[in-house]
This record gives structure tokens, C-alpha cells and sequence, in this order.
């Protein structure tokens, strides 16, 4: 069995033993006088120390490896006392650093607590006594040892500058240590403890960033105030320097931060793209555009413009707001036919051929044609005139426009100005404003490719005008041949050179163009078809067209003429062909209806007594015999946009004291002609001789229908005049006549406007005779006699003339 | 001294488990040798014989007391208090081998002075018999 020896712990028995017991202590009464506090020897060790400078008054751990410095602890420690000197090694001395390897000046310490560690180093805390000086050194060995002066410390510790800068030194040291991470707050705490300017500054020094040198040099300046300045001095570059680094130290992580955040984007944005499979790179995407800028043949201009954008673009990053801006800015320019043109086909015959393969009569306009193709075939360089034609629906000018393009060889492009109110339709937006684009004429420009087509600008006469601006200004800019050499559009912001573009406008009235826009145009007038064009126009374009579209090619649709005359006559009333193609389309589909339900084959001719059956009963009779039997209504002419009218003027009497009562919508001009056409009833008429009281006595009532049709004009003067003359007289009108003509007081008549399409409208009509102011004969021999056949015109200068040819002889 | 001071101080000479303990005060304490003996004199003025512990336990050597503090109840107004008082106790590592069984200790002049003889053979084994 075994004995367990030795682990319980031992209790020691104590000597209790107080040697002095109850001795007297005498109480010294002091004199007031400060007692020497501590003795500090003659001759102490001196203990060299490397990489640390000790201050007076403070506490400071030591750590004492070397055999020599703990001999020399050792002494010291059993001395009265336990003082010793702390000196700093100059520099990095190698080995045990002699007399020559020490500053002079340290500090008296005394060793407040020592213990040995397992390994034999020594550790102490020790507290600064105060300044001094080796003398000089008395031995080297085993360890320095030196006589010791002590320092005494100078300059004015109450002063007002030391004061200052004590409490500077404390403010500014309070708010470093605020800043700083690395100090505790502690150390404030500590510093407003101490009053003395000396200990402060070694404190505050002792806790700074000094190197040695620095150190040994704060602990060798005896003046106070000039190492509490030293002391500053360093606190505020302290706070400086710390600032300096925690705002490079912010802006480093801020750097990083948005780097990073913006690269990863990237590399999501690129991943889903690539997932989408866009996965087209910015580079050569962009090197793409920079090779269509250089392939698209600018102008310099341009091209610097282009290229001054493509710099811009290049060094932006795709997600950049203004970024698909420009982009779109350049695909723009780079797309236009800054360079491209079609060649001309200038081959007059062929160009003829084509046109009149086209379009049937027209003869005005294709001679313009044709003497265009001819001038540019001899000079190159011609500018592109501005045509304009006007005449009413259906006429063709659009169509025709085509048919230019076709005998030129050029691209067609056809913009519609009906309605175009802002400016910036035809000028374009510029690129501040979101979701800019050019103008309608840059637009079509991109789309014919080339920069010289032939653009027509439709319905140039329906162009508005507000407060977002006047169009028709911008227009004029186009249309100048001496201005659109250099037109500007506001997207572009660089000129582009319209000349070469055959301009071709269209309108249905000249009179709302705007004068200085009408200045710039060549017009020509396209008055409407008369019946046998329309036969003819219907036989070569309408029906086979027709045919075409509604799959009676192979059964033929015929209609002959004399049921085309019919389906003009009475199913149609209109200066162009539009409605005639209407209602064979209804013809053709009623014929193509029944080859369908089967039981028809062969050709399918429509007879005239075909179309009650097929298109239902006649919608426009001849109405002039009936409505003018009746004495007091004439028969008028008139011009329309959609080719000539003819307008009745009916005219009453009824007990009264002479008014005049005028109806029918008229305008200001139209009623100032029924006004003059009394006066001169009632003052010159002489040859139908009208009794003055049937003025005095009645009122005369003038009317114009249809009412709901505004009219306006003088040149119903005549047709007024007529139908007074006839109402007043008794003497009917004759049948089949009208007339047109502005009158006169003095009983002249003057000649008027749109001779042509009153004419054809006459003819339409089913009138026999017209008559017309002697002064419009030059206007009539313009039109093709073949379209005057079977109507009798009366030229007249007077009135008495023109009632003597409309008004039935009295019997 | 100041706060930090004693903050330093703790942390240097706290190598010793016992010195990190706030909750009771800590006499200070010089060991050194003599020619026979380690001798370790605490600072003990003021406390009891009866109130004072020593004990040998292995290697170490606790001391543990109770400074009895002045008699509150007389006491009207403070105006310094410097004097740690009540329980305390220090665990010295002894650094060399010593006669465990020749251990004396005495109380002289508010110094409580621990004698350990030293011991040639090195710390006792304690051998098992089987």
C-alpha cells in the first residue's frame, strides 16, 4: 500500500512577534520650510537605454535583460533609495554601449517595483525623479557608473505665454487623442489632472510620435515654455497628419467602393446580355460606327461634327444617360446620303414614253417634264426646280410625281404636309429635347438613300399655322434654291444640301399658300378631266387595275363606253376620277360576286342599262332644264377645289319698302354683287325696262342654295344680275344657259378666274350655251378644243350683252 | 498615481493570476535569497496574527488575511482614505526547491517575514507502492 507524502497543503504555525511595542513618537512642530524630499546621491549607476527616453514624474515599465544592467538593478535596489540614471543610446550602438554611446543628459529613477521572470529577465516599473546630467563617468565596469548633476529647469513657469500654452497644449492634445484611435481617452483624463507646465509638456512629449532624437531633445530643453511649445508644435502636425490620413484613408474606401460596385454591375450587365445573346462588345461596336462615319462621304463640316460626337461617345460609359443620345445622333448621320445620288436616266423619248404610259392628257405638265430631263441632260449641275401642282382630288399629282421619279430613274419620297402644324416637323427637334429627331425632310432623305429623289411635299396647302411656329417659314428654307443649298435641320446642326432634290408640291388651292412660299414655286395647274379623258383614263388605268384587284383577269370585265359616259355622267360629279375608280371597284366586285355563285363564264361586259341593276339608281341628274323654268333663277358658275360647280340663283319679290334680303351663306363679296346688280337694275337698265316702284314697293329677296355651302366671289355678278333682270321682267331664263362674269355699276363686265374648270363643269352639267366675259376668250383657247365640243360660247363686255343671251325675247 | 498608472502597473506585474483580482486589496511583497534560505516579507501592518494564514501547497505559498478596517461607527467625515483593508490573499510561486517541512513564519514591525529553507535534493517525489 502505498503512503501519499506530500500534497496536502501545510499550514505554517506564525510567530507572532511585535518588537516595537507602544514606543512614543514625538510629533516635530514644522517651520514652514519645504523638506528636501529625497536625496538624490553624488554617484549613481547609469543604465543606457536603448530606443527609450524616460520623462521625470512618470511611471514607466522596464525590461532588463543584459547581465551588466541587472548587476547594476541589483545594486540599485539595495540601495537607500533605489535610484538610478536612464540615459538613451546615441543611435544603434553594437554591444554594451560605452561612455562615448550615451547622451549626457537622462533621468533619475527610482524603481518602484521589480520582479524576476522565470526566464531571469527583470521587469520594473519605474518613476522619473527628475532631469540630470553625468558629470562625468566614474567607472565602466561591471557597469557605467557617474558622478550626477542635477538640472534645474528655467524660463517663467507663471507666466502668461506659459499659461497660454498650457491650456493650448491641453485643448489641442484633448482633441488629438479624441481623433485618434490609437490613444486612449483615458489620457485626457490624466492631462487636465496636471497643473505643472514641465510635467505636462513631458507627458504630453512622452505620448507623441517622437523618434528618439526628438525625445532626448525635449528631455534635454530646460526652458519651459519653449518645450511647451516644442510639445505643440508637434500636437497640431500630429492632428494635421492624422487628418490628412483618415481623409486619403476615406477617399481610398470610397475609390474602392464605387470601383468595385461599378464593376460588378458590369459583369452582370455583360452576363445578361450575353444571355440574351447581345452579347456584342462596346469596342467594335463603336469601331463599326467610326468606320460608317468615315465610309459616309460628310462634308467636312459634317464629318468634324460626327467625329467631335464620336470622341465623345467613345469615352463615355454605356450607361451614360446621353450615351444611346449621341448614338442614335450618329447612326442618323451616318445614314444619310450625304454622298449617294442615283443616276439620271436623261433619255427625253424614253421619259415621254413613261409619262404618257402613266398618265393620259396632262400634256402641260409633261412638256415641263420633259423640258426639265432636256436642260439636264445638257447641263449637269442643274438645280432641282420646285413644281407645284394644283388642281383638285383625284387629278393625279401625286401619282404623276411618281411617274417623274420612274422616267428620271430616281428614288421617290413622298411626305404629307396636310395637318403639319409645328415647325419642327419639317426642321426637326433639337437634341436637348428627349426623343428628338430631324425633320420630316431629313427623315426622307434617310429612307430614299439617295440626295436626289424626287420629294414630293403633299397638300402643301394645308399646312397650319400657331404659336408653335409657322412651318410654311421652314418650308420656304427647303424650297429657296437659293437658301436650301445649306439647310440646317435642328437635329443635325449641320447643313445638309438639298439642290439636288427634285422638289414637286401639291396642292388643291393656291390661295392659303402663303405668298412668299407661292413666290418660290413653279405652278402648274392640273384643272381636272373632262368627260371623254375620263373615258379614256378609265379604259387605260381604272379598269384594268380593277380587273387586276379583283381577280377578273382571265373573265374580263369590260364596260363600254357609253356606259362608262353613263356611270360619269350620273354616278359621278367630280373634277378628277377618284369616285369613277370607286364605283367600277363596285361594279367589278358586283361582277366578280356573280362569275363566284357560279353559272357565269366568258366575258362580262356591262352594258349602260346594267348599272340601275348593279350600282342602284342614278345619283346626279341634269337638273338645269327642270329648276330654271321658272322665271328668277340663273344658272352660275363656279370654282371649287374640287374642280367647277354649277350654282343656281333664285331671286323673289314681295310687298315692301325696297330691302334687299340675301341668303344662301354668302360672302362679303358675293353679297356686295347682288347689292350692285339692283343698283344698276334699278338705275341703267333700260333695255328690260323695270317700273321703278316694283323697287320702291317690295322687298327683293335673293337666295343661293345649297345654304349650308359657303360661297364667296364676284364672279356670280352676272348670274345676279340675270336672275333680278328675269324676276322683275317676268322673262324666264333660257334653258341650258350659264354664265359667269363680275359686273359693274357702269354695266361692264369683267373678266374672272378658273375659266376652265367652270367649262367643265358647264359641260358636265348638261349646259349649252355659257356665257363668259369677253376679256377671259384667252383663257378658253387654252383649253383643248375636243373638250369645248357641243357647248356655244358667248363672249360678253356689257351686261345688256349678257342678259340679251340669258334671258328669254319677251313676247 | 493616476488610473493609467495603475492600469500599467496591473498589466505589468499582473503575470501572476492572483494581481489581476480587483475584488480584494494585495499587500506588496519582497522575495529574495540569503545564503540558507528564500525569504518572502509581506507588508502586512495592522493585521491580526490571528487573522493571518500561511500556507505551503506544492510550489506555492498563499497568504491570506483580514485587515480589519477602522470601527465605522465612529467615523463622522471622511477626508482621505488611502489604507487598503479587509480580506487578501497572495499566491507565490516559490522559484526554487525548499524544505517544505522547515517552513517558518513571523510577524515583526507590520512585516510578516517567511523563511524556506533551502533544500539540496530538489522537491520531494511521491513514490506508489503497488
Amino acid at each position: 500500500m502505498g503512503v501519499l507524502m506530500s500534497d496536502e497543503a501545510l499550514e505554517i504555525p506564525l510567530d507572532d512577534n511585535p518588537s516595537l511595542e507602544d514606543a512614543e513618537i514625538l510629533i516635530e512642530s514644522g517651520d514652514g520650510g519645504e523638506p528636501r524630499s529625497v536625496e538624490i546621491p553624488e554617484i549613481l549607476p547609469v543604465l543606457p537605454l536603448k530606443n527609450t527616453v524616460l520623462f521625470p514624474f512618470l511611471l514607466s515599465p522596464l525590461l532588463v535583460r543584459s547581465d551588466r544592467s541587472k548587476l547594476l538593478i541589483d545594486e540599485a535596489l539595495l540601495t537607500p533609495g533605489r535610484m538610478l540614471l536612464c540615459v538613451a543610446v546615441k543611435g544603434q550602438a553594437e554591444g554594451p554601449p560605452g561612455p562615448d554611446d550615451v547622451y549626457r543628459i537622462g533621468t533619475v529613477i527610482r524603481i518602484a517595483k521589480m520582479l524576476k521572470f522565470p526566464d531571469d529577465s527583470y521587469r520594473l516599473l519605474v518613476q522619473g525623479v527628475t532631469r540630470a546630467r553625468v558629470a562625468d563617468f566614474t567607472a565602466t565596469d561591471p557597469f557605467l557608473r557617474g558622478r550626477i548633476r542635477e538640472l534645474e529647469e528655467t524660463g517663467d513657469r507663471d507666466s502668461v505665454e506659459t499659461t497660454a500654452l498650457v491650456r493650448n497644449l491641453s485643448q489641442q492634445f484633448g482633441a488629438l487623442v479624441a481623433e485618434s484611435p490609437k490613444m486612449s481617452d483615458d489620457l485626457q483624463v490624466l492631462v487636465n489632472s496636471i497643473n505643472d507646465p514641465s510635467r505636462l509638456a513631458d507627458l504630453v512629449g512622452s505620448n507623441l510620435d517622437f523618434d528618439v532624437e526628438g525625445k532626448q531633445a525635449l528631455l534635454a530643453e530646460l526652458d519651459v515654455p519653449k518645450r511647451l511649445r516644442r510639445v505643440l508644435d508637434e500636437v497640431v502636425r500630429g492632428r494635421e497628419a492624422f487628418k490628412v490620413e483618415s481623409e486619403i484613408r476615406d477617399k481610398v474606401q470610397h475609390d474602392i467602393g464605387k470601383s468595385q460596385r461599378d464593376y460588378m454591375l458590369r459583369q452582370q450587365l455583360e452576363a445578361i446580355r450575353q444571355e440574351l445573346g447581345e452579347g456584342e462588345d462596346t469596342e467594335s461596336e463603336l469601331g463599326r460606327l467610326r468606320e460608317r462615319i468615315d465610309a459616309a462621304g460628310m462634308p467636312e463640316e459634317a464629318y468634324k461634327q460626327a467625329t467631335r460626337e464620336f470622341d465623345r461617345l467613345a469615352q463615355m460609359p454605356p450607361a451614360a444617360a446621353e450615351h444611346s443620345v449621341i448614338r442614335s445622333y450618329l447612326e442618323w448621320m451616318v445614314e444619310l446620303p450625304w454622298a449617294k445620288s442615283s443616276e439620271d436616266r436623261l433619255d427625253v423619248e424614253r421619259a415621254r414614253a413613261i409619262l404618257d404610259e402613266d398618265h393620259y392628257g396632262l400634256e402641260k405638265v409633261k412638256d415641263r417634264i420633259v423640258e426639265y430631263i432636256a436642260v439636264l441632260s445638257l447641263k449637269r449641275d442643274l438645280k432641282g426646280p420646285i413644281l407645284c401642282f394644283v388642281g383638285p382630288p383625284g387629278t393625279g399629282k401625286t401619282s404623276l410625281g411618281r411617274s417623274i421619279a420612274r422616267a428620271l430613274g430616281r428614288q421617290f419620297e413622298r411626305i404629307s404636309l396636310g395637318g403639319v402644324r409645328d415647325e419642327a416637323e419639317i426642321r426637326g427637334h433639337r437634341r436637348t429635347y428627349v426623343g428628338a429627331l430631324p425633320g420630316r425632310i431629313v427623315q426622307g432623305l434617310r429612307r430614299a438613300g439617295t440626295r436626289n429623289p424626287v420629294f414630293v411635299l403633299d397638300e402643301v396647302d394645308k399646312v397650319g399655322a400657331d404659336f408653335r411656329g409657322d412651318p410654311s417659314s421652314a418650308l420656304l428654307e427647303v424650297l429657296d434654291p437659293e437658301q436650301n443649298a445649306t439647310f440646317s435641320d435642328h437635329y443635325l446642326e449641320v447643313p445638309f444640301d438639298l439642290q439636288q432634290i427634285l422638289f414637286i408640291a401639291t396642292a388643291n388651292l393656291m390661295d392659303p399658300v402663303p405668298a412668299a412660299l407661292r413666290d418660290r414655286m413653279e405652278v402648274i395647274e392640273l384643272p381636272g378631266y373632262t368627260e371623254e379623258e375620263k373615258v379614256e383614263i378609265a379604259k387605260r388605268f381604272l379598269i384594268p387595275r380593277q380587273r387586276q384587284q379583283n381577280g377578273l383577269a382571265q373573265f374580263g370585265f369590260e364596260l363600254s363606253d357609253a356606259c362608262l359616259q353613263r356611270l360619269i355622267r350620273s354616278y359621278t360629279r367630280e373634277a378628277g376620277v377618284r369616285n369613277l375608280e370607286r364605283e367600277i371597284a363596285g361594279l367589278a366586285r358586283k361582277v366578280a360576286r356573280k362569275v363566284a355563285e357560279g353559272g357565269v363564264s366568258g366575258p362580262q361586259p356591262v352594258g349602260p342599262d346594267d348599272l340601275a341593276d348593279l350600282l342602284g339608281p342614278v345619283r346626279f341628274e341634269p337638273e338645269v332644264a327642270e329648276r330654271t323654268a321658272m322665271p328668277g333663277v340663273a344658272v352660275g358658275l363656279a370654282w371649287t377645289p374640287s374642280g367647277g360647280d354649277i350654282l343656281f340663283v333664285e331671286s323673289t319679290r314681295m310687298p315692301g319698302k325696297g330691302g334687299l334680303k340675301l341668303t344662301g351663306s354668302l360672302g362679303e363679296v358675293m353679297r356686295e354683287s347682288a347689292e350692285a346688280a339692283r343698283s344698276w337694275l334699278r338705275t341703267s337698265a333700260s333695255s328690260p325696262a323695270i317700273e321703278p316702284e316694283l323697287f320702291e314697293k317690295s322687298d327683293i329677296h335673293i337666295h343661293v342654295p345649297a345654304a349650308a355651302v359657303p360661297k364667296d366671289g364676284p364672279s356670280a355678278g352676272i348670274a345676279m344680275v340675270t336672275s333680278l333682270a328675269s324676276m322683275l321682267t317676268g322673262r324666264p331664263v333660257k334653258p341650258a344657259v350659264a354664265m359667269t362674269g363680275e359686273i359693274t355699276l357702269r354695266g361692264k363686265v369683267l373678266p374672272v378666274g378658273g375659266i376652265k374648270e367652270k367649262v367643265l363643269a358647264a359641260k358636265r352639267a348638261g349646259i349649252a350655251t355659257v356665257v363668259l366675259p369677253e376679256q377671259n376668250r384667252q383663257d378658253v383657247e387654252e383649253v383643248q378644243q375636243e373638250l369645248l365640243e357641243g357647248l356655244h360660247l358667248e363672249y360678253v363686255g356689257r351686261i345688256d350683252e349678257a342678259l340679251r343671251h340669258t334671258l328669254v325675247e319677251a313676247n | 498615481m493616476s488610473e493609467q498608472d495603475q492600469d500599467s502597473l496591473a498589466e505589468y506585474f499582473g503575470e501572476f493570476g492572483d494581481r489581476l483580482r480587483g475584488d480584494r486589496w494585495q499587500p506588496d511583497v519582497d522575495i529574495y535569497e540569503t545564503e540558507k534560505a528564500l525569504v518572502v516579507r509581506v507588508e502586512i501592518a495592522g493585521v491580526r496574527g490571528q487573522d493571518l494564514n500561511v500556507r505551503v501547497d506544492g510550489q506555492i505559498l498563499r497568504i491570506a488575511g483580514v485587515r480589519r478596517a477602522p470601527d465605522g461607527a465612529q467615523v463622522r467625515r471622511l477626508h482621505q482614505m488611502e489604507i487598503a483593508s479587509g480580506p487578501f490573499e497572495r499566491r507565490l510561486r516559490i522559484p526554487i526547491p525548499f524544505d517544505r517541512d522547515a517552513v517558518s513564519a513571523q510577524i515583526a514591525d507590520g512585516f510578516l517575514t517567511v523563511t524556506l529553507p533551502k533544500s539540496e535534493t530538489g522537491p520531494r517525489r511521491v513514490s506508489v507502492e503497488v
